[in-house]
């Protein structure tokens, strides 16, 4: 069974993008664009890769991260931002975040947090 | 009218029975105070400031020029105008006051509907400045917030980005597309990055406006930019059989040529771009423009057309949205080429007219010696 991934993200078109190339390659990926849900799945299931967009209405990707990480310790979460120098980005990269990828970019490099 | 809602004025004048033929005629309609010597006028000033000041001239031991210049000087009262009284009506000395910065002039004895009429309209202008101030200020207010929602809607084009940026290249990899179908995604996706870059250059532009672009200068061989931007502008040029030179301190500058600047290269090229594409579109056809590159205390590049720059706009030229009617053009090609200039710590000035043409002057720090900025 491929890998799998969850994504996290409020612009749907991101979540449409992100799961057709990623099942076209294999993996199995479960999105949502409700921050309080995806946290609840990531906290329920285990993933791969969880992937977070910054900023959301009613919760952030930094909170996110901090939520998920202080009940799943090895979750690997990969923060997604529009924003150069977002300081929310910064506090997900404190709380463990494995990394920071900047709007837009190509969805190929998510592999590289998945080797 | 209640008490409270009435307009102040404040009388200063050394005679109570002045003061008391002033505040019989306009008890009525204003809450009149008085202040009979320097000391209570600044009191009254300090706590409870008027809406209008009448001032005697002629006062012993207080010179109402004298008061009235303090007043002009001090920004809590500089707003409230000033209307003198005085025995004096010579023409030397009315302008004396006004040239003080008082709006009007009341001789003694006063005319009791005089005295009315004038504080009436000074008291309405007055209120209708503070409008008008009260509006201005929530222009800018709303024109900042603006500038703010623009800024955040500029992120936020990032998302469809994505889509058109990675779609076209996973339908490019799949079984059985033709050449013509690959060649029309690519289109998509080099469309998609024009936009991109346009986003981001509208993004810098806005910090560099705040103050908050963060500059990481290296050294740049200007020259090596420039033929990149010539090259770049080879089709433009060729449509209007424009020639573009470029020169080193007065002599054709050739390949092994080097201007080095301390600059951010994208930010140079970007704002050279926009003075060359600028020239080549104002350039006569078959004309010439011409980019001289001259060393001295600064690296100075000059962009020369034989087209004027239309005498309306001359004065604004590096202005937002100054733009002589354009076709195509946003006015912000030499807003964002002086802002860019000033963002690198360099100058950029022009000198335009009917007969010499136009030149560009940019003045950019030359890199020190070895390289290093």
């Amino acid at each position: 069974m491929g890998k799998s991934i969850l994504v996290i993200d409020d612009e749907t078109m991101i979540l449409d993008a992100i799961k057709i190339i990623f099942e076209d390659m294999g993996y199995s990926v479960q999105t949502t664009p409700d921050p309080v849900q995806g946290t609840e799945v990531a906290i329920a299931q285990d993933f791969d890769l969880i992937l977070t967009d910054i900023r959301m209405p009613a919760r952030n990707g930094a909170e996110i991260t901090e939520a998920v990480r202080a009940k799943k310790p090895n979750a690997r979460i990969l923060v997604i931002t529009a924003y150069p120098n977002d300081p929310l980005a910064e506090r997900a990269i404190k709380a463990g975040a494995v990394g920071l990828l900047k709007k837009p970019f190509e969805i190929a490099k998510i592999l590289d947090f998945l080797a | 009218m209640t008490e409270h809602g009435k307009r102040s004025i404040l009388v200063i004048d050394d005679t109570p029975e002045d003061i008391a033929i002033l505040n019989e005629e306009l008890k009525d309609d204003y809450r009149v105070q008085a202040a009979t010597d320097h000391e209570t006028a600044m009191q009254i000033l300090r706590s409870t400031p008027p809406d209008l000041i009448l001032l005697d001239v002629m006062m012993p031991g207080m010179d109402g020029y004298q008061l009235c210049r303090e007043l002009k000087a001090e920004s809590s009262t500089s707003h409230i105008p000033v209307i003198f009284v005085t025995a004096k009506d010579a023409a030397e000395n009315e302008a004396a006051g006004f040239s003080l910065g008082c709006v009007d002039y009341i001789t003694k004895p006063v005319n009791p509907a005089l005295v009315k009429a004038r504080v009436k309209t000074h008291i309405e202008l007055k209120l209708a400045r503070e409008y008008l101030e009260k509006q201005n200020a929530v222009l800018r207010e709303n024109a900042l917030l603006r500038e703010e929602v623009e800024h955040i809607h500029k992120h936020d084009l990032k998302n469809p980005l994505m889509v058109i940026l990675n779609i076209p290249d996973l339908l490019i990899r799949q079984p059985n597309i033709t050449a013509d179908q690959k060649q029309y995604l690519k289109m998509i996706e080099d469309a998609g990055r024009k936009m991109l870059e346009m986003i981001n250059r509208s993004i810098d532009i806005y910090k560099m406006e705040n103050g908050t672009y963060d500059l990481h200068p290296t050294c740049v061989n200007a020259i090596a930019v420039a033929r990149q931007i010539v090259l770049a502008h080879t089709h433009a040029a060729a449509v209007k059989n424009v020639a573009i030179e470029l020169s080193l301190n007065g002599k054709p500058a050739d390949a092994a040529d080097a201007l080095n600047v301390t600059a951010e290269e994208l930010l140079l090229y970007s704002m050279l771009s926009n003075l060359v594409r600028n020239a080549v579109e104002a350039c006569p056809p078959d004309g010439r423009v011409l980019l001289s590159f001259s060393s001295g205390k600064a690296g100075i590049i000059a962009i020369h057309n034989a087209g004027a720059i239309p005498e309306k706009i001359r004065g604004r030229f590096f202005e937002k949205f100054a733009t002589a009617d354009k076709q195509g053009g946003t006015g912000l090609g030499a807003y964002s080429a002086r802002l860019i200039a000033r963002t690198l710590g360099g100058t950029i000035s022009f000198l335009s007219a009917e007969q010499e043409g136009t030149t560009i002057t940019v003045g950019l720090p030359l890199a020190r010696e070895g390289g290093a900025p």
